[in-house]
């Protein structure tokens, strides 16, 4: 059995010893405060914080947002009756007969003649870069899709650059990914240029 | 066990409650609270529109 007057003696004897009680009695009570008060308040406060700054960012960003979309809005009221060019050049359908079509009248008004006209696979294109066709693969609406063809035409040097300028000034896209030049003679002893040409139009 | 070595561990404790609960603050302060359903959304929208783009298919036959 402890003796609890010579326990208290001993406690409160000597000025080391009262010294070493109220130190360890601080500590062990700051610890418990410290966990069971201190550290749940503290912790609170900082996720509060925390949250209200993120808050006030995501607030920034969606005012930002709304401003972006309002101000599109207007610019899309704006330019309403233009928007059907943007139909022409890339339509919603490949719409190869007129892509043929365009290249056979520019080739007659220059008096071209086009010796074939090949349609190839089509390929897609995503971010710039061109991808092969994967059957069953989805791909984003906003995917321009190219309808490649391989055109051979004869003429001399002035109705080719002729030619290429008017498929590139005509309101349908097209590209021209290659071109190949071949000098040949007709039996008549006159020469033309066999135009190799691959042209890539785009629909959506 | 003497008084020495009790304070040794008392102070060996509150040192290791400080350090935790510090610990604690940081891990709370860094981590993301506010969770935004869709990620578009978090982020700003940058679409323009060329004007020039449509004036050049205008200008085209």
């Amino acid at each position: 059995m402890i003796d609890k007057t010579l326990l208290v003696g001993k406690i409160t004897g000597s000025k080391e010893v009262k010294d070493y009680t109220y130190t360890i009695l601080f500590l062990l009570i700051s610890s418990f405060f410290a966990v069971f008060v201190i550290k749940p308040v503290l912790s609170i406060a900082v996720s509060l914080n925390k949250e209200a700054k993120e808050l006030r960012s995501i607030n920034t960003v969606f005012e930002k947002n709304i401003n972006t979309v309002v101000t599109l809005q207007n610019q899309l009221q704006e330019i309403r009756s233009q928007a059907y060019l943007v139909d022409i050049a890339v339509p919603k359908d490949p719409l190869i007969q007129s892509l043929i079509e365009d290249i056979r009248t520019s080739a007659i008004s220059e008096g071209i003649v086009v010796k074939t006209i090949e349609v190839t696979q089509p390929e897609l294109v995503k971010d710039g870069v061109v991808a092969p066709a994967t059957p069953g693969v989805t791909t984003s609406s906003l995917t321009a899709k190219p309808v490649a063809m391989k055109l051979v035409i004869q003429s001399d040097f002035d109705q080719a650059v002729r030619f290429i300028k008017t498929i590139l000034n005509q309101r349908r896209l097209k590209t021209i990914s290659k071109i190949a030049l071949d000098k040949s003679e007709s039996e008549t002893g006159i020469n033309y240029l066999t135009i190799n040409l691959e042209v890539e139009g785009y629909h959506l | 066990m003497n008084q020495k070595e009790i304070l040794v561990i008392s102070a060996t404790i509150f040192l290791t409650i400080i350090t935790w609960i510090m610990g604690d603050l940081f891990h709370v302060a860094t981590t993301a609270k506010v969770k935004v359903a869709d990620k578009r959304y978090s982020s700003e929208i940058k679409i323009v529109l060329d004007k020039q783009v449509l004036q050049e298919l205008q200008e085209k036959q």
